[in-house]
């Protein structure tokens, strides 16, 4: 890259130094003036449709949005003339004259400064305080509301376009589009279809850059504005991903999800990490459960533990499954608790697959948002890493190839250039036969091809699967250095959970502790044993299974570290605070290791999870 | 034909196309038809199956070439024959069964069907028989549609078979292309087009070679040249004639291009409306690959273009340049903003260039003929021609290439020969729907790209629209506000919202709904578009809006102050065009009704409502109404005034005595006021009896011995019988108005002296125009020159002294075997003509200074039908300089007058041609060119006057001087009795409003609505036609004053109501009211009189 060249601009009678290439909005943004706008949105390209950028630029005819106008040098630039001022005035009174911008009626409405509002907030800053021109309340205009999670109103919609440039430049889904043109232009999905009907994967990204209410989610409308909500920093633990999100909670309540700009998602979440996680939760464990005469009677931690206690000191072989969605600091003390305590090495994860991890220089987040070549081995981004997938369909915009390995399909399949099937790479190398294959033409080696595919690139990428075959993984070893390994893994602390030690499999024991947090065992069986310990969030089929049913917190009421499947050691928030009865794990164990003669020292605990 | 291997092919393949061309006409009779699509659209196509059929069954070895569009839309389909390498002579309108007699007679017997031929095309090699019959054919350059045309990128059109590359070829084309590739640089291309000043044809008007030079500076391998054919404009179809008629010039120029610029793929995006254009486009592309004029090695040279099209959607925004790139990439067709530039970042990110068809068509010319030749044609800052598709209202519409520089006026009445019909000229519309209206002020502009922006339009594209008097400017804004906001992309806010809101407002104002604030709101609206939109579409939407409220505020303001649509188009407010255009706004269509069920006294009570003189206007009134009844789009409109006339002479045996106006609460208040009426002509009595209706004392002092203004003493007795007008002034005085005659104003009253001395609350000045303008010439005292207006007073005041004391006093001149001669075209010139035709007159000559069509008295065509089938000579473009004779009138010597540019009324203004004089031998002399008010009883400045000496008033008729209220031909200046009239009521309401309240609004006249039911079925008299209008013959009229026009009989009349379409009927369909119902009580009771 070349050093880019500094232009030498005035802006408002002010030196500004900017580099060349960039736009008058950015530079007048760089230098600390603030130039309205409303269809600009830093992360999205400029499209200059909404006109409140306008400036006057000097030798230039007319007003010019600055926020696709390039700086060049000696440029001088107005923000503030009455001509500007005047423009950007009458732009705002005819956006609030296109359609029902009934604003008191709006969960995106608010005062001030942090109005959730762009429109309303800059209607606010230019003394819009009356209607200038007939507002159009004569039309209705549609309400679609058929996603399950949040709903579009065209009333408040302006057409800045936000969204239907996030759904092509972030999310790379290309299902928002416009019907119709001139005054009758819509925002619609695919070909006009209703959104819940479209290809829409419901990522939200529309949502999260929309200026208006136009786009709400059904969970947290009218729940808050941005001047009553704290907004934390967070990672969710949805999927190995480890997205960044910006949590939105308000009186000890979730209201909503935002992505993370600056993290290696880029402001792109899925469906579930947006809004699965804010959905109401099935009956939340609010106290100790011990199960008398098959009937569950509320107690005390005292008697619960000592119940407890009691039965695993009594039981041979004690057995222990963990989620993987917990955070390193909790399954180290769980696993420590089996290993000190219980002297059991039967403690597994619940689920969750961790591929090889050694194959080559592993790929971080940020490499798979700019490659020119993406490989895939067996595994499907689409089914656990969903975010994982729309930053492959953005490369693939971008031009990148798609190489794909695989023996089942994926959604990704269609964009393929090559596609290969895993056996026709596992021969390489391990088959003795393979000489004596290429000597006679028999067959022409997949990893050949592979290879071939990925040479000219400059920076591939290569995503595997977990449960591959040896020879598989060893042929991926054999490929050109320059290429970035990312597993897919299957487990959001899964990464973390192998650095210690464990994985998933089926344990045994006459005792069973299982320490579920907020997961919910959909599909899997609990393990058959004589005495059954679930630790869980919320009711349960397996916690109506249990002997023993002890509350826990959520993801949102716990803190800590995951390692996502770049292997980056992400911090976990406590967002909420957990109900009076519901304490951390390690506080479970160490009390429960108390009552069965052991001592177990948090510190220690927390430095099993490894280094900070 | 073998593919071409180096430049030097060219040359000899162009001669032998020539040599073959020239055999084959010599081989037998060639016939050309014109087809374009606007040929097909005249039915071109089943005239040319007409042409085949009839010379196989008389297999004539004629020759058939299907040629392209010539321009001349509206004489399409267009056959152009020649014979044995003769001459070319070109047919109109041949419809498929004029075919048989064209084959049998031009072509079997060589003889040229003379009445269908317009023109002869190009003189032939050979003489030839056919000259003989064709000997006075004009050429077809020599043709008023032609003659201020130079045709350079039309050069071919029509000329050649588009479909072969062979005829093209032959008149030198693709010459151009070899020149370049053969000797030039690429840099001397740029230069070439750069001297030439060529400047963009799409509308843009930026420099061609400026924008080829900075495509070839910016950077990088792959550049594109793009055709933009994206011709959208509704009338407009420049584009679309070159791509049909001439497809090959369009290839040329883009290979040109190509060469300059370093590009190597050039696109042609065309609108799939256009499919002949594209058929012919691929064509030719085709025939040019294989004969190596494009694709690799072209003409044996390194230089590689190919050619490909893209078809586009239709959208009108496609035309913009970053929209069209977009379109071609196949995204939604939106600008965006600039920079960067196309240049610089175009089609797929690279460098590209976009011009119009028009600009790369006209750029093989160039260079073949250099660019002084181009910089000679044309103005200074815009060489070359303009091309421009000429719609509308206007004769000769079709595609014309015309000089840039040349007057607006020269196109429309020269090239486009004039408004048809007899209508007037209101406005024309230039650069499409985003352009700009101009009125006939603007008519002298030169049509060039500064000049034309400069005056409030632009050139545009080249469409050019021509509208009459019959169209409604806000409707006209209106529509092409629906067209530019149909076609905004939606993309930024200004174009998209604000051309929505202006619809909305403009749509408003035509339903009646508008408001003063309006038209602010417009304006800012307008600006904000203009200012702050993303691209030219947003940018110049408001363009034709601005440029109406610019030209024609006032037609705006009647639709929002009045409710009322001048022009009689806007359908919520229109009732019947016939109530729309009379000034007082007379309820034609009830009285009309009421006659056709012989309910006579209803009727003429409510024409009463707001006209008080119908026997007057039954046989004096212009009758406005009729000119625009729709009963003439079928035939002929309703005889309204003879109809009219009959229904008040039926009931002139029961006088009318005016009936008391307004709230018991208003005549109070008005009883206690006097007013003063100054003048008893039709302004000042109406205004009186409107008054006294409302209560108020109202005395009328006039000046001369007898009431009724210009009605007693202008309008001679043979248009108006004294009795009828005597009769209808009776009316006035028993509605309670005094009328003191032989009062004139400063003589023997004061303004004073009524206000401050006998009470009077108010004033009304209604005195007429009775002075007459002065010629100013020398000569103009001598005994024999008499003003027109003091003739026909004279010869007036006699026929009212013999109506009252059946004796003849007044001093009339003795004008018996004498020559007359008359100056100016208005009703008074006539009249006088007339006049004196009866007093004896020998010869009587009415002399004009410019042509009879542009004559103000053509609003009583049958005033001047009746002067020339009473003998008057009339003598058009002719002025006189100088009375002659010694003491008294021997003659006058008149000078020729030429027309030179337009004046505000789209007439040409004439000018003398001192070289040309001539004298007329006269014994009198009668100027009629104009009256004015007679001010000379006012101290200067007492009241505010205008140059013309009429009285300066707001929009409440108060003059300077409050209190004091002036109205009618004072006001307006010469206009008809109904103008007065109108005057009259309005100023009544105008007075009553400030004796009331004190204030004073603009006035409003109501009267109530009335909606009869018809009783008979106007199905049975679809057929029915107009009757001819009764007159005295010819002999009975010689040395007396009889009524020339004779009235209608009851049944005839009755007859002539049923006639009426009741307009006003569909209007309550129009507006969601129910019709009357036949069994409905009568709208408007007979009413008693006491």
């Amino acid at each position: 890259m070349n050093e880019p060249t500094p232009v030498n601009l005035t802006i408002n009678d002010q030196p500004v130094q900017a580099c060349a290439g960039q736009t008058v909005y950015e530079a007048a943004a760089a230098a600390g003036i603030r130039i309205p706008v409303l269809c600009h949105h830093p992360r999205l390209k400029p499209h200059g449709a909404c006109r409140i950028c306008l400036v006057e630029i000097e030798k230039q005819r007319g007003l010019h949005p600055s926020c696709t106008y390039p700086v060049t040098e000696g440029m001088v630039v107005r923000t503030d003339t009455p001509a500007v001022v005047a423009s950007r005035k009458m732009s705002l009174h005819l956006i609030f004259s296109e359609r029902t911008h009934y604003c008191m009626f709006c969960p995106a409405s608010g005062t001030g400064e942090t109005t959730d509002c762009e429109l309303q907030r800059l209607g606010y800053e230019h003394g819009l305080d009356c209607w200038n021109y007939a507002p159009n309340f004569k039309k209705r205009w549609p309400v679609d509301a058929s996603r399950a999670y949040f709903v579009m109103d065209h009333g408040r919609c302006i057409l800045c376009r936000r969204c239907v440039r996030a759904c092509d430049e972030i999310a790379a889904n290309h299902t928002l589009g416009l019907t119709n043109r001139g005054a009758q232009t819509m925002i619609c999905a695919d070909d006009d279809t209703p959104f819940g009907d479209s290809t829409c994967v419901s990522c939200g990204t529309c949502l999260q850059v929309c200026p208006t209410g136009a786009l709400h989610d059904r969970q947290s409308a009218y729940l808050g504005h941005s001047t009553q909500v704290t907004r934390t920093a967070a990672t969710c633990l949805g999927c190995a991903m480890g997205c960044g999100i910006q949590a939105i909670t308000r009186d000890n309540h979730l209201l909503r999800v935002e992505g993370a700009w600056d993290a290696p998602n880029g402001g792109l979440l899925c469906a579930a990490g947006r809004f699965e996680v804010v959905k109401p939760k099935p009956e939340r464990i609010l106290h100790p459960l011990v199960k008398r005469n098959g009937e569950f009677v509320a107690t005390s931690w005292d008697d619960a533990l000592a119940h407890v206690a009691e039965k695993f000191g009594d039981a041979r072989m004690v057995g222990g499954l963990v989620s993987p969605r917990l955070t390193s600091e909790s399954l180290a003390a769980f696993e420590c608790f089996f290993h000190d305590v219980l002297e059991s090495s039967e403690v597994a994860l619940l689920q969750g697959d961790v591929p090889p991890l050694d194959l080559g220089t592993m790929a971080t987040l940020r490499d798979v948002a700019d490659p020119d070549c993406i490989t895939l081995i067996g595994g499907n981004p689409g089914e656990h890493q969903k975010v994982l997938r729309q930053l492959i369909h953005r490369a693939l915009d971008n031009g990148a190839r798609l190489l794909i390995v695989n023996d089942e399909s994926t959604a990704l399949d269609p964009w393929a250039d090559l596609y290969l099937d895993l056996e026709d790479i596992s021969f390489h190398a391990a088959s003795p036969f393979e000489k004596l294959r290429t000597t006679y033409h028999l067959r022409v080696s997949g990893m050949q091809q592979l290879r071939k595919a990925i040479a000219p690139a400059e920076r591939p990428v290569l995503l595997y699967g977990s449960g591959l075959s040896s020879t598989v993984y060893a042929a991926l070893r054999s490929l050109p250095d320059k290429t970035r390994y990312l597993p897919l893994v299957n487990g959001a602390n899964a990464v973390g959970a192998a650095r210690l030690g464990l994985d998933a499999r089926q344990v045994r024991g006459d005792a069973v502790y299982v320490l579920l947090g907020d997961d919910s065992p959909n599909g899997h069986g609990l393990p058959q044993s004589e005495f059954t310990v679930v630790q869980a969030a919320c009711r349960s089929s397996w916690t109506d299974a249990a002997d023993v049913v002890l509350p826990s917190p959520t993801w949102a009421e716990q803190s800590g570290h995951v390692i996502n499947l770049e292997g980056r050691r992400l911090p976990v928030v406590q967002l909420l605070q957990a109900p009076p009865s519901v304490q951390p794990h390690w506080q479970t164990l160490v009390q429960l290791a108390e009552r069965m003669g052991q001592t177990l020292s948090p510190e220690a605990l927390t430095q099993l999870a490894g280094p900070e | 034909m073998n593919r071409l291997q180096s430049i030097q092919d060219l040359p000899p393949l162009r001669e032998s196309i020539q040599q073959a061309l020239a055999a084959r006409a010599r081989s037998g009779p060639v016939i050309y038809v014109g087809m374009g699509t606007c040929g097909i659209a005249a039915g071109a196509r089943e005239t040319l199956q007409a042409i085949e059929r009839e010379i196989a069954n008389r297999q004539i070895p004629a020759q058939i070439v299907s040629v392209g569009c010539i321009g001349m839309c509206a004489k399409e389909p267009l056959v152009d024959i020649q014979l044995n390498g003769g001459s070319h002579v070109l047919y109109s309108n041949i419809q498929p069964e004029m075919v048989p007699r064209l084959i049998e007679e031009h072509l079997v017997n060589q003889q040229p069907v003379r009445e269908w031929l317009i023109c002869r095309m190009a003189d032939g090699d050979v003489p030839d028989d056919e000259v003989q019959a064709i000997q006075n054919l004009p050429q077809f350059r020599d043709l008023p549609f032609t003659g201020k045309q130079v045709r350079i990128a039309l050069g071919n059109c029509g000329l050649i078979d588009p479909t072969r590359i062979e005829d093209y070829i032959a008149r030198d084309g693709y010459r151009a292309l070899g020149r370049v590739l053969g000797s030039w640089s690429p840099e001397e291309v740029i230069k070439e087009i750069k001297e030439s000043g060529l400047r963009g044809r799409g509308g843009g008007g930026f420099s061609t070679g400026t924008k080829w030079e900075l495509c070839r500076k910016s950077p990088g391998d792959t550049k594109y040249v793009i055709c933009n054919a994206d011709e959208g404009d509704p009338g407009a179809f420049m584009d679309r004639s070159i791509l049909e008629s001439d497809p090959h010039a369009v290839l040329e120029g883009m290979a040109i291009a190509g060469y300059a610029m370093g590009a190597r793929e050039g696109i042609i995006y065309c609108r799939e409306e256009y499919p002949l254009a594209i058929d012919r486009l691929e064509a030719a592309i085709e025939q040019a690959s294989e004969l190596g004029l494009l694709g690799d090695n072209i003409l044996g040279t390194n230089f590689n273009f190919e050619i490909s099209l893209k078809g586009g959607a239709g959208a009108f925004v496609c035309g913009e340049e970053t929209a069209l790139i977009a379109s071609i990439e196949g995204r939604r067709g939106e600008p965006r903003p600039r920079p960067p530039f196309p240049a610089v970042s175009g089609l797929w990110g690279k460098p590209s260039n976009i011009n119009n068809v028009k600009s790369y068509a006209m750029s093989p010319r160039i260079v073949l003929r250099g660019a002084a030749w181009f910089k000679n044609i044309g103005s200074a800052k815009s060489p070359g021609t303009a091309i421009f598709a000429l719609t509308g209202k206007v004769n000769n519409t079709g595609l014309i290439e015309v000089p840039m520089g040349i007057p607006l006026g020269d196109i429309i009445f020269d090239v486009g020969g004039g408004i048809p019909e007899g209508r007037t000229f209101k406005a024309v519309q230039t650069g499409g729907p985003l352009g700009g209206c101009l009125p006939a002020s603007s008519l002298n502009t030169p049509v060039d790209f500064d000049s034309l922006q400069e005056a409030g339009a632009v050139m545009g594209s080249g469409g050019m629209i021509v509208v009459d008097d019959d169209t409604c400017m806000v409707e006209l804004a209106k529509y092409f506000l629906t067209f530019a906001t149909a076609e905004s992309c939606g993309k930024c806010v200004p174009c998209r919202i604000g051309g929505q809101r202006l619809l909305e407002i403009l749509t408003r104002i035509t339903e009646g709904g508008g408001t003063r604030q309006d038209l602010e709101t417009i304006r800012e609206l307008s600006a904000h578009m203009t200012s702050s939109s993303l691209c030219g579409l947003g940018q110049r939407t408001a363009g034709p809006v601005m440029s109406v409220l610019r030209f024609f505020e006032d037609e705006v303001l009647a639709h929002i102050d009045d409710q009322i649509c001048p022009s009689g188009q806007c359908k919520k407010l229109v009732r019947a065009k016939c109530i729309n255009t009379c000034p007082a706004g007379v309820d034609t269509p009830a009285y009309l009704a009421l006659i056709a069920q012989g309910r006579y006294a209803e009727g003429l009570a409510i024409h009463r409502e707001r006209n008080p003189f119908p026997i007057i206007c039954g046989r004096a009134c212009p009758a406005f109404c009729e000119t625009k009844c729709r009963r003439a789009e079928l035939d002929d409109p309703i005889a309204i005034r003879l109809t009219k006339r009959f229904m008040a002479e039926h009931e002139s045996q029961a006088p009318w005595t005016p009936e008391p106006l307004g709230s018991p609460e208003q005549r109070r208040i008005a009883s206690g006021k006097k007013v003063a009426v100054i003048g008893a002509g039709p302004a000042g009595l109406t205004a009186a009896v409107r008054l006294a209706q409302l209560g108020y004392g109202v005395t009328v002092f006039e000046k001369y011995p007898m009431p009724g203004g210009m009605m007693s003493w202008a309008i001679p007795e043979y248009r108006m019988p004294r009795q009828a007008l005597f009769l209808e002034i009776d009316s006035i005085k028993r509605g309670g108005v005094e009328i003191r005659c032989n009062q004139a104003l400063g003589k023997d009253f004061t303004l004073n002296d009524l206000l401050d001395t006998h009470g009077f609350n108010s004033v009304v000045l209604a005195i007429g125009a009775h002075t007459s303008r002065q010629m100013g010439i020398p000569g103009e005292d001598k005994a024999g020159v008499i003003n027109g207006i003091d003739f026909l007073r004279e010869v007036a005041r006699e026929s009212c002294e013999r109506a009252f004391s059946n004796k003849p006093t007044a001093d009339i001149p003795d004008m018996r075997g004498k020559r007359v001669g008359i100056v100016g075209g208005g009703d008074v010139a006539i009249d006088a003509a007339r006049v004196a035709l009866r007093l004896g007159a020998k010869e009587v000559h009415v002399m004009y200074r410019r042509t009879g069509d542009d004559m103000p008295a053509t609003h009583l065509p049958e005033e001047i039908e009746g002067a020339l089938h009473e003998g008057v000579r009339f003598h058009t473009l002719v002025n006189p300089v100088e009375v002659l004779g010694n003491g008294s009138v021997t003659g006058v010597r008149l000078v020729r007058q030429r027309l030179a540019d337009f004046d505000d009324t789209a007439r040409r203004k004439p000018v003398a041609m001192e070289a040309e004089s001539f004298t007329l031998p006269l014994d009198f002399l009668i100027p009629a060119i104009g009256q004015m008010p007679d001010i000379s009883w006012m101290k200067p400045d007492q009241i505010s006057v205008t140059r013309s000496r009429t009285f300066v008033v707001n929009e409440a008729f108060v003059t300077s001087r409050p209190g004091v209220f002036a109205a009618g031909d004072a006001v307006t200046g010469p206009a008809t009795i109904v103008q007065a009239i109108a005057q009259g009521n309005l100023v009544s309401v105008a007075v009553d409003e400030w004796l009331r309240t004190g204030q004073t609004p603009k006035p409003r006249f109501i009267t109530p609505r009335h909606d009869i039911a018809p009783l008979h079925n106007l199905d049975d008299f679809a057929t029915a036609r107009r009757p001819a209008i009764p007159k005295l013959d010819l002999a009975l009229r010689e040395g007396n004053f009889n009524e020339v026009e004779l009235g209608l009989g009851e049944a005839a009349a009755q007859a002539e109501a049923r006639r009426c379409l009741r307009c006003d009927l569909e209007w309550l369909d129009r507006i969601g009211m129910p019709r009357p119902t036949a069994t409905a009580e009568p709208a408007a009771a007979p009413k008693e009189t006491p």
